[in-house]
């Protein structure tokens, strides 16, 4: 146990070195990263089992002096609000690596490792507790999902893959700002350099309101392309569209959680005094981003699009609720980083399996192949439901703490945000009438319904969905404790304020 | 308890039998399957309101937390009282009744298995949303039935017009949902808590009377904000005006559907939602004047259009329309018995004649124009006399159903002092029974109008035939065993705790004028069933046509529904799809944001196109540049 941060880390990058190794067929290297992949999942459960809920700080935590010259360690730990980032992650890589083995067919073998090699930057990124460790994993995980785009992706692969690089690499370059602007003054006032995080995160009540302002602004900025939030987003539809099918479910499942990540992990805490001064023009901003992506999407002609548009919408809801700054808003925007994960990768495997066998995405060459595929069908309108955010399914709770948290924090935008709700039924439900209702398209008629390993890789997203639905306290009882610790924070800087 | 939970678990398991096993294995078994789910849940229904009536048992209790929202929580609870006891009645009889229709309806279609897994799906969400104890609950169910609705609606999802049906449905009654969602936040910063104790407590409720609310800037009466937005949610399930579009379109389901859903039960939710939390209705006054608005209006633009329409399943449409109107008219004069009362009762009738319209279908080769049918009378005997007892138990002739509750309703809105809606409601129920038996006449009696359709016609089988006389005994029946002496009928002791007594009991009318008005409702109901007689049976076709042509305008924007689908496309659909195409996606999103990301592109590689001539690769270029440079260098060193 005492190493298993570590382990979870760097066995994807040890079993990519392995397969770059000794493997030269595409064939047993696909299967041999499905293995690891697998194994790395395996290794994460014991890291749930053994989480204490009660514990409110870093569990597991690793440390050890990396370069002792300036301050940089090897730190790790993990707690409630990453704990179910690490499980997603190691659970939508595993899917996605399975949801690959005929889509992919050219580079195989480059292409596993790419995804192993991912694997460990995004998992390092939400362990890491030094901001140099972090900015390694956080740049590292670019360059293979830059690959993933650029290499496997489809035609305009290339400008989505660089237009993903820019943003992306804008918002590294911010945050690096940010990184060393704190590394110093936290070490001019204290004597200390460090880039420990949660040193840093200590003495936040020794940094100047307008150093924190302008410290929340780049980092907030940085995160944002991530998540992202308007005016942002415009990467977001191009990189889906071209990203193969494990591409967009590892994008849209995870990488772009590691901006809220971010806002959680460094904006609300390090500059709380900046949070709670900014927090209406981030509700403003989530608000645009729910009603805007929703419309968007709407009139969207590529499925994949209408997705990608989605989800600026939804994670517009995560970053309401992160900034509505209690224990309700919070939960939920954490929870609701791992619905999307888990809606929308499900959603992006669906059209992806689809993809492989009509070869379009263009939702006018669709029409009623739920005629054709009935349990295609079926799946897919269940995850259509959850993302339209129906009770008894997972979205639905998080909207919901997300709301409660948002009217009690600011109630007009919460009402405002609310409208989402008749969106986003339209612009799925549309877009699931004119794919899997009305007339049968007659190419489609001898269409295959989903094989078994195709519902396999569904089916466990489909039982978390309803768990999550009927059961969120399995979910939420990890980030009670880190959560009320963070809340608790950010309020005796409010009261301090006043 | 166990009863309470049995309700749900008869369906549940039938549902997941059925939708794992039911394409490849169950098959034609289907309607067994879930005929003993649903039958569990109306045994239990029977025992539960056995218990509830002669024992006075109530059910409060917890199954598990659902959510913890923070300091909120709210619990996955079951609430059995009178209220909920007599809701389950109506919804597994009339569910029972319909599953056991559909076994003949359905027979034969291809989705036979699928149908009936999305009617398990159906009458568990419609028993989640009458059993919950909380508002969560109560949202919940209200979600999943707009999602069985979709699914029924969309049966037949090859069609077009059902596609767009099932989605017009669930769309408009997100929008109401958007205000219900809205009322439950309000609910919840109120009452710190979801549950209906902690809601309805008298005291609680008492405290914050006078408190108001501001939202985007503007003070309002917190209850009456809480009210409205609930009351929205309410608009759109229970097709009230102006979210009434959605229900009529909702007959492209098939027919069984539109006689449980669409009749019977689900469109009933909004009634049974106020009447639930008429504690909070009766303290909010503006809110209370909107739900008698919206109910006059709403039953007197149904009846209206009822009036013209030649479809059958439309005509019966727009009466559910107008009914509804009745019921949340009643709820807005504080008469909360009544308009359950008449829940209760329309259940029997609308959903019998919903079905016998679904005989007639069979018999007519799914023809639904009444101007082909007519003189059915004596290839269909059952449906006919079955239809009739429908026809004038909705009219309002004593002893049915419909008279009961209707009047009392009547009598409720006259003594509470709301005239004009009651002059209304008054003329709707000579409407309604003019265009009832107008459909009736057309229909069954006269000469047959396409003789090759009508050679064909053929009573139903058995399994059709046995639930409409079931519920023609009931429509016959109920009204006078509930509703015994008007106005302090059975119905009126058993509910009457917890549908607590408001404003219109307080001025209690004479004997003579309860008569009079009773005599009204009677005399105004026999007019319209003469008028009938006289338009589509004395002089038919003459008199209909004479009239259409001195009215024809009036005529034309009745036939079309007031023009409501082509105003909200006008206001709405269109607008909303241009703003989001051409502005925010092909302006803002690909010429302003992606103009700017490109030309951060561009620069560089401008940039780097500029420097890539003076990178020639040859050595005489290089060697010269760095002389010319040396030179400039050294003047410049020496020149300053």
């Amino acid at each position: 146990m005492q190493h298993i941060l570590s382990l979870l880390i760097f066995f994807p990058l040890a079993a990519a070195l392995f397969i770059l190794i000794f493997f030269r067929k595409g064939k047993s290297s696909m299967w041999a990263a499905f293995i690891a992949s697998v194994i790395e999942f395996i290794i994460s459960i014991p890291l749930m089992a053994n989480f204490d809920k009660n514990e409110a700080g870093m569990q597991f935590v690793e440390k050890a002096w990396w370069i002792k010259s300036i301050g940089v360690q090897y730190f790790l730990g993990v707690d409630g609000i990453s704990i179910l980032m690490i499980f997603l992650t190691t659970l939508l890589t595993m899917i996605a690596i399975l949801g690959s083995f005929t889509y992919i067919q050219k580079r195989q073998k480059e292409f596993y490792i790419a995804m192993l090699v991912l694997e460990t930057g995004m998992i390092g990124t939400f362990l890491a507790l030094d901001f140099f460790l972090f900015y390694i994993f956080w740049e590292a995980m670019l360059i293979p999902m830059y690959l993933i785009i650029g290499v496997w992706g489809g035609k305009r692969r290339v400008y989505a893959a660089v237009k993903f690089f820019i943003y992306t690499l804008a918002g590294s370059v911010l945050m690096m700002l940010a990184i060393i602007a704190l590394y110093y003054t936290h070490g001019q006032i204290t004597g200390n350099y460090t880039f420990d995080i949660l040193k840093i995160t200590e003495q936040y009540g020794m940094y100047g309101k307008g150093f924190q302002m302008i410290v929340f602004a780049v980092f907030f900025l940085g995160f944002a392309i991530k998540v992202p939030m308007f005016p942002v987003h415009t990467w977001l539809p191009d990189a889906h569209v071209e990203a193969p099918t494990a591409g967009s479910v590892i994008l849209a499942g995870v990488l772009l959680k590691m901006g809220t990540y971010g806002m959680l992990r460094f904006c609300l805490p390090m500059t709380p005094y900046a949070a709670i001064k900014l927090m209406p023009a981030v509700a403003v901003l989530s608000v645009i981003a729910i009603i805007y992506g929703a419309l968007v999407a709407m009139v969207q002609k590529d499925i994949k699009k209408l997705v990608a548009y989605s989800s600026v919408s939804h994670m517009g809801f995560v970053t309401l609720g992160i900034y509505a700054l209690n224990q309700a808003g919070i939960e939920g925007g954490i929870l609701q980083m791992f619905n999307h994960g888990i809606i929308t990768g499900a959603l992006f495997l669906l059209i992806g399996l689809i993809y492989e066998r009509t070869h379009t995405r263009e939702i006018a060459d669709y029409g009623g192949i739920a005629a054709s595929v009935p349990v295609y069908a079926t799946i897919f309108l269940i995850f259509t439901m959850a993302s339209i955010g129906l009770p008894s399914m997972g979205a639905f709770i998080g909207e919901f703490l997300v709301l409660v948290g948002a009217f009690e924090a600011f109630s007009d935008w919460a009402i405002l945000a609310a409208i989402g709700v008749i969106f986003s039924a339209v612009y799925m439900l549309w877009m699931f009438q004119r794919v899997l209702y009305q007339s049968l398209n007659k190419r489609w008629e001898n269409l295959a319904d989903m094989n078994l390993r195709e519902v396999i890789y569904i089916f466990p997203l489909l039982i978390i969905v309803f768990w999550v639905g009927m059961y969120p306290e399995t979910f939420q009882s990890y980030m009670h404790a880190s959560v009320a610790k963070l809340v608790e924070h950010m309020n005796t800087v409010a009261v301090a304020m006043q | 308890m166990i009863f309470a939970v049995l309700t749900l678990l008869g369906p549940l398991v039938a549902f997941l039998i059925n939708g794992l096993f039911g394409r490849r294995y169950i098959k034609n078994a289907a309607p067994a399957v879930a005929i003993a789910g649903v039958g569990v849940s109306f045994v239990c229904a029977l025992i539960l309101f056995y218990l509830v009536s002669t024992q006075g048992l109530t059910v409060d209790g917890t199954l598990y937390t659902w959510v913890i929202a923070g300091k909120l929580e709210v619990p996955f609870g079951i609430l059995v009282d009178p209220l909920s006891s007599i809701m389950l009645i109506v919804v597994t009889t009339i569910s029972l009744m319909v599953h056991i229709y559909s076994m003949g309806y359905m027979h034969g279609d291809k989705g036979y298995w699928r149908f009936f897994t999305y009617l398990s799906v159906f009458t568990l969400s419609m028993l989640v949303l009458v059993l919950g104890n909380n508002f969560m609950m109560l949202f919940v169910g209200w979600e999943l039935v707009g999602l069985s609705s979709y699914l029924l609606i969309g049966f037949w999802f090859f069609k077009k017009s059902a596609a767009d049906a099932c989605k017009k449905a669930f769309v408009m009654n997100r929008i109401g949902d958007f205000g219900f969602y809205v009322g439950l936040l309000l609910v919840i910063f109120t009452f710190r808590s979801l549950n209906y104790s902690d809601a309805f407590n008298a005291e609680a409720i008492h405290h914050i009377k006078e408190v108001t609310y501001t939202v985007f800037g503007m003070e309002f009466s917190l209850i009456d904000l809480m009210t409205f937005g609930l009351f929205c949610g309410a608009m759109g399930k229970s097709a009230q005006f102006p979210l009434h579009t959605w229900l009529p379109d909702a007959m492209e389901g098939p027919t069984p559907v539109s006689a449980l859903i669409h009749a019977a039960t689900m469109v009933t939710a909004g009634v049974y939602m106020v009447a639930r939390c008429n504690a909070l209705f009766a303290e909010a006054h503006m809110t209370s004047s909107f739900v008698i608005f919206a109910g006059t209006m709403t039953a007197f633009l149904g009846a209206s259009i009822g009036l013209t329409q030649y479809d059958l399943k439309r005509i019966l449409a727009y009466s559910t329309v107008s009914q509804l109107g009745y019921m949340i008219m009643a709820t807005g004069v504080g008469a909360y018995v009544s308009a359950i009362f008449h829940l209760f009762t329309h259940a029997m009738f609308k959903g019998l004649l919903f079905l016998c319209s679904g005989s007639v279908m069979h018999a007519m080769h799914d023809n639904l124009d009444v101007r082909v049918m007519g003189g059915l009378k004596k290839k269909m005997p059952v449906t006919r006399w079955t239809y009739l007892i429908g026809c004038i138990a909705i009219a309002g002739i004593p002893p049915l159903a419909g008279f009961w509750s209707k009047d009392e309703i009547l009598a409720f809105t006259f003594a509470g002092g709301h005239t004009i809606s009651w002059g209304i409601a008054t003329a709707v129920a000579g409407m309604t029974a003019f265009y009832m038996f107008r459909s009736y006449f057309l229909v069954f009696e006269g000469e047959p109008r396409d003789h090759h359709l009508h050679d064909h016609a053929h009573e139903s089988p058995w399994t059709m035939a046995g639930p409409l006389v079931f519920l023609a005994i009931l429509s016959v029946l109920v009204g006078m065993v509930f509703g015994y002496p008007l106005e302090a009928g059975y119905i009126h002791k058993f509910l009457g705790p917890v549908l607590t007594p408001a404003h219109a009991h307080e001025h209690h009318m004479s004997h003579a004028t309860a008569q009079a008005l009773m005599i009204l409702s009677i005399v105004i109901a026999v007019a319209g069933i003469t008028v009938a007689y006289l338009f589509y049976v004395k002089f038919y076709p003459v008199l209909p046509e004479k009239t259409v042509k001195t009215f024809k305008p009036v005529h034309k924007f009745l036939l079309n529904k007031w023009y409501f689908d082509e105003l909200y496309d006008f206001l709405f659909v269109h607008p909303i799809v241009m703003l989001s195409n051409v502005v925010l996606w092909r302006a803002i999103d690909v010429n302003v944001i992606d103009f700017i990301v490109n030309a951060f592109g561009r620069v560089p590689m401008w940039f780097g196109g500029v420097i890539r001539y003076v990178q020639t690769g040859r050595i005489q270029t290089y060697i010269l540049t760095m002389v010319v440079g040396v030179i400039a260098l050294v003047a410049l060193f020496y020149t300053v």
